[in-house]
């Protein structure tokens, strides 16, 4: 163990050699201090998930890491003043333009901008006296430009999460009433439907099948999982889906068309096999609903296309 | 599965998102599994952006998928980050691929996602000019063959059998039944030349009135009868294939060529001319006036091309070149009489030492003062006896005009 464990310091130093080589500035980053960065990297996207990866796969990933943005962020971390003066002046405008895209008013943008570069340094301290930034989670296998907006995001998103939670403590009575209603415009099954009969059956339709699909959909694999999440409740495009994936528009509605005939055979099943349904009873289920919700879906885009008229002020295309 | 089935479960699971939407703003939790709290262990920024760019090794992929399924926070980053990267992916591609070298392009041309579309289309391509190229060679061979050889011969091949059936009634061993395609062929160029028939058959009738002004002998053995006498001759003829001869074709005899009629036509023209010249000056002078006049008169014009009307016209012009010929040579306007030489000059002959501006004594032939003239004077009769027309003598210093 202690012999694979040498083999892969001695790769990492090899590989840390190699990486300063081909660099365009260096920042006077050592091999010494670049090794310890390129085996956490190495132990965080390889060798936590393979432990006997072979040499070639570490050599291969070591030598695809962006070394030009890896030694000026180390360069930063270890007090070098050029390369902070570096760091500001190419990535100011990122930073900037990533904090505008996460807030919603300009003032919070400016201020998450500010913000962002002392987060970067670290106000506190390390246990070995060096400023616990954000800095030393850099791996420079993405690229720096993308970090920093991630880094944004990410503050973005946690200062938000400490605003809600002092709205919500505020506002726990308006907060009730807001649940029940949203409960209730949500109430699909509900829509159209005359007698109180049908209306109380297709109420509890709707709930088993809501149930059994969501357990269908934790069923699924974690790609298509990913893609439902991101297609249906995270309202993407199937092409920028796609991109999140990696994958073509092409794949991923091929992707999507499969995974819409997988929930289908899985809710029936299950609601024959656990809720005691008949075939044709699930497949009337299904209509229906999908009948009520085209009903429902039309108002809404009627609704919505409104709204842009008014806020365009252009009129309607027939 | 069916679409509609896919079409209903797409319904469906918008519905549901959209109600776990709603509680996920409300701050419900997730029966979709979805957490934004802070019990899970989120993806890091390096972790977020490196997804987002899918620079992420396999096995750390599934691991980092599967927390995104499960966690709208940091999908909700990933997609952010992925859209950003995307808008400036493009520009870093286009960079890279603005030049690409020699055989960067060349390799790409013999590319397998190149040459999976090009050999069928070349394939394709290569089977239209073939078939083209064949279809035209064969347009073209059926040109040749309706406007230069075989209607030609076909239409006088048709002639030549039906005409025998026609007068005879039965079919005989060596004349083979039409062929129904030389039919159509034949139908169509009848149908083409039909605007030409009375052309045509001005233009026969007018070589026919040569042939017979320069070889009379030929009119009633060799020449065709007339058109309206024949069952073909409501029939549209083809200007470029002569009519055989009915006499031929009564008899059976084998079909004569064109060339060798016009070699007939001209042995027998040559007595005829024989004839002519010695039947004077006068008389080729009178012909070539007619044939100007016939010329002039639009026959030969509208004439038909063909063998016929050369023979018409190849008399007369001989005919005309020996006229031009004698005249320009000088060879036949003197003639020495009696130790005098006289000149024609257009119909008079004049002597030689004859001058214009010496008076002349007229005297005409039978007359008193010609017997007495020529009893005085012997070799003045030999002149007027050789000599024909008017004759101009000059004799003993006096000039005579003998007429």
């Amino acid at each position: 163990m202690s012999q694979r464990k040498d083999q892969n310091d001695n790769l990492y130093a090899e590989g840390a050699r190699r990486l300063l080589a081909r660099a365009t500035d260096n920042y006077e980053v050592t091999s010494d201090v670049l090794t310890p960065r390129i085996r956490t990297t190495v132990e965080k996207y390889v060798l936590k998930d393979d432990e006997n990866a072979p040499a070639q796969t570490l050599i291969d990933f070591v030598d695809s890491l962006q070394v030009d943005d890896l030694c000026l962020i180390v360069a930063c971390e270890h007090g070098n003043q050029k390369a902070w003066s570096d760091l500001v002046e190419r990535f100011s405008g990122t930073v900037r333009s990533a904090a505008r895209s996460a807030s919603s008013n300009e003032e919070g943008a400016e201020d998450l901008a500010q913000s962002i570069w002392a987060e970067l340094h670290g106000l506190r301290s390390r246990e070995d006296g060096k400023p616990a930034g954000k800095l030393a989670y850099y791996s420079g296998r993405g690229s720096l430009a993308g970090w920093l907006r991630a880094v944004v995001a990410q503050l973005a998103i946690d200062q938000h999460r400490k605003l809600s939670r002092l709205v919500q403590t505020e506002e726990d009575g308006d907060f009730d009433r807001i649940m029940g209603q949203g409960r209730e415009d949500n109430d699909w099954t509900a829509q159209g439907v005359i007698s109180p009969e049908i209306e109380v059956s297709n109420k509890f339709a709707a709930a088993d099948i809501q149930k059994t699909l969501a357990k269908a959909i934790q069923q699924l694999s974690a790609e298509d999982r990913l893609l439902v999440k991101l297609y249906y409740f995270d309202g993407l495009r199937l092409k920028e889906a796609g991109a999140v994936l990696g994958v073509h528009e092409a794949t991923a509605s091929r992707r999507l068309a499969k995974v819409h005939g997988d929930l289908r055979r899985e809710v029936e099943t299950a609601l024959i096999g656990e809720e005691g349904w008949t075939r044709s009873e699930t497949e009337r289920a299904f209509s229906d609903i999908a009948l009520h919700l085209e009903a429902d879906i039309e108002p809404l885009v009627t609704a919505e296309t409104v709204l842009m008229q008014k806020e365009t002020g252009s009129p309607l295309k027939s | 599965m069916k679409k509609a089935d896919n079409n209903e479960m797409d319904l469906v699971l918008r519905s549901l998102a959209k109600s776990r939407r709603d509680e996920s703003a409300l701050g419900f939790g997730s029966a979709v599994g979805d957490y934004r709290g802070e019990m899970a262990e989120h993806l890091d920024a390096d972790e977020l952006i490196t997804f987002a760019e899918g620079l992420v090794p396999e096995l750390a992929r599934a691991r980092f998928t599967e927390h995104l399924a499960d966690c709208a926070s940091c999908r909700g980053t990933v997609v952010s980050l992925a859209q950003a990267s995307g808008i400036a992916s493009p520009s870093l591609t286009a960079k890279n691929e603005s030049h690409p070298g020699f055989w960067q392009k060349l390799a790409a041309l013999f590319s397998p996602q190149v040459w999976r579309y090009a050999v069928p289309a070349l394939t394709l391509t290569a089977v239209i000019a073939v078939s083209f190229l064949a279809l035209r060679q064969r347009s073209g061979r059926e040109f040749v063959v309706e406007h230069y050889g075989a209607p030609a011969t076909t239409e006088s091949e048709l002639r030549t059998k039906e005409q025998p059936l026609e007068t005879s009634g039965k079919q005989t061993p060596s004349v083979p039944k039409t062929r129904p395609d030389l039919n159509e062929s034949i139908d169509s160029t009848r149908e083409r030349s039909k605007s030409q028939s009375d052309r045509d058959e001005i233009a026969k009738s007018t070589a026919n009135t040569d042939l017979a002004a320069a070889a009379p002998g030929l009119k009633d053995s060799s020449l065709p009868p007339p058109p309206a006498a024949s069952s073909d001759a409501a029939r549209p003829q083809p200007s470029f294939a002569p009519e055989p001869k009915a006499g031929a074709l009564a008899s059976g005899r084998p079909i004569v060529s064109e060339v060798d009629k016009k070699v007939e036509v001209q042995k027998e023209e040559q007595p005829a001319e024989r004839a002519a010249q010695q039947r004077g000056r006068d008389e080729y002078k009178v012909d070539a006036s007619k044939n100007a006049e016939d010329k002039s008169s639009g026959l030969y014009t509208n004439a038909p091309s063909g063998p016929r009307r050369a023979d018409g016209t190849m008399t007369e012009r001989r005919a005309n070149s020996v006229k031009n010929k004698r005249e320009s040579s000088g060879e036949e306007e003197t003639r020495a009489v009696s130790g005098r030489r006289f000149r024609r000059q257009g119909n008079v002959w004049i002597d030689t030492s004859y001058q214009s501006s010496r008076t002349t004594i007229n005297v005409s032939r039978g007359s008193e003062q010609f017997r007495a003239l020529v009893a005085d004077e012997p070799e003045i009769r030999t002149v007027a006896n050789q000599l024909a027309g008017e004759v101009i003598v000059v004799w003993k210093g006096k000039a005579y005009r003998i007429r």
